[in-house]
């Protein structure tokens, strides 16, 4: 009896020392995979936030490049992220062209045309934009005939047409949109211009117009030139902004 | 069984070893994936395609002509946006809107042109807003016409209808085919201004009550 006694007794010690070690490898792979987390993505949640620059005076159209953020960036939490230029007259009546992904559509980063006509939303999808580059955009309102048109990069033809709105002049503007509250803002707007009565377009001059809403997760405007700005998590915007 | 036999004796010990921490560890990391959830969702591009872009940062039902303090619009009373805008400024006598729950009254700042100035008028908290800007009569029933006929780009229920047996523009809400959500919208024109009434409550009979009350 004394061996097998003795036997039992060293199996259970064995099977003992295997549970030990195996409790302390799922504890510390558990803790290991939580531990660098960069944030609490798991309290990430929907919250829409803008940051924007733009005019306080009215003009035909908007001209601009809007830098497209890493593939990390972009798709980090898989929800709306948009960068876009607007000429908005009131929160009923604007056109918009720009680049988004993951919204309205769009899944990896693409640009669209959109424009809210007396309260009716409307848009158009157009080609994929790829990442790390500054894809141009412009919005035209030729004639002054209340329909605008939206163009892409250096193509001649417009790919997209608003219906007739309401108006034919509005408050230009460069937009960084997040859907998130964790999503990055940070967005870089470059070849700023605005369009004048006679087609022609002119830089942003002395403009000084900006929206932040975005105290969670703050993200800052800063003004480079009258056709440049930059939208980064570095303190504090370059004017008192809205 | 017959190979651990065959085993000498600390191989065998090593063997009960392994095994006892495999069984243990693989349960323990199924326990524990189960009470923390699954993780951050991965980067790649599915991801959520629905939803809608919006580049109004502010609250618009409140403030239509833009935020306070930005220089887009001044907040006044209906006489001053009046003066400011160069054209009387007609106010409804509905119960939905009315002076006495008139909210703000809003007028365009400097930078705009007067001629184009608008001035808007929320009601109840923004439950009704009423914007307004110069237009000839010509011009509103162009767009009208225009905004009817263009079903494929604004792919919405609207029809022509009439305020004290003008024209109107009537938009039904909630019918747009992008987000569903539109505002009940009548436009007319009285007096040299094209009149905007927009409601997220209130249906379109409502506004076209309000439009015929406004004086």
């Amino acid at each position: 009896m004394e061996p097998i006694r003795g036997s039992a007794r060293r199996l259970a010690s064995l099977i003992a020392l295997g549970c030990l070690l195996g409790a302390a490898t799922a504890a510390g792979t558990t803790f290991l995979s939580a531990a660098p987390a960069p944030a609490d993505t798991s309290s990430c949640s929907a919250a829409v936030a803008n940051v924007e620059g733009g005019r306080s005076s009215f003009h035909y159209g908007v001209n601009g490049e809007a830098y497209v953020n890493t593939s990390t960036t972009v798709n980090a939490y898989n929800d709306g992220f948009v960068r876009s230029f607007g000429v908005i007259v009131d929160n009923n009546n604007w056109v918009e062209i720009g680049w988004s992904a993951h919204i309205a559509g769009t899944t990896s980063p693409q640009a669209f045309a959109e424009w809210d006509n007396n309260g009716t939303p409307g848009a158009k999808n157009y080609k994929l934009v790829s990442y790390g580059t500054d894809p141009g955009f412009q919005i035209q309102n030729v004639g002054h005939i209340e329909i605008f048109r939206f163009y892409f990069n250096t193509e001649t033809s417009p790919f997209a047409y608003s219906p007739t709105m309401t108006f034919n002049t509005g408050q230009p503007i460069g937009n960084s949109e997040r859907h998130n509250w964790c999503q990055s803002l940070y967005a870089h707007m470059q070849n700023l211009a605005d369009q004048l009565s006679d087609g022609s377009f002119e830089t942003w001059d002395d403009w000084s117009w900006c929206l932040n809403d975005s105290a969670r997760n703050p993200y800052y405007i800063h003004k480079d030139s009258s056709t440049e700005f930059h939208v980064t998590a570095t303190s504090p915007n370059f004017t008192t902004c809205v | 069984m017959i190979g651990i036999r065959r085993l000498p004796r600390r191989a065998r010990g090593f063997l009960v070893v392994a095994a006892a921490w495999a069984i243990t560890a693989v349960v323990g990391l199924v326990i524990a994936g189960t009470v923390t959830g699954p993780g951050p969702a991965s980067a790649g591009p599915a991801g959520h395609t629905g939803g809608v872009r919006n580049p109004i940062g502010w609250n618009g039902n409140l403030y239509p002509l833009g935020p306070p303090g930005s220089g887009m619009a001044e907040k006044t009373t209906v006489a001053g946006a009046g003066a400011k805008a160069g054209y009387s400024v007609p106010v409804p006598s509905d119960p939905a809107a009315s002076r006495a729950n008139l909210t703000q009254a809003w007028v365009n700042g400097n930078t705009i042109p007067s001629e184009e100035r608008q001035v808007a008028l929320v009601f109840d908290n923004g439950k009704v807003q009423i914007l307004m800007h110069r237009s000839t009569y010509q011009s509103a029933l162009r767009y009208f016409r225009a905004f009817v006929a263009e079903k494929d780009l604004n792919r919405v229920t609207a029809a022509l209808g009439q305020v004290n047996g003008r024209p109107a523009l009537v938009i039904t809400p909630d019918t747009d085919a992008l987000t569903h959500s539109n505002p009940a919208t009548v436009n007319f024109w009285r007096n040299g201004i094209l009149i905007s009434i927009y409601s997220h409550t209130y249906g379109t009979d409502t506004l076209l009550a309000i439009a015929s009350s406004m004086r």
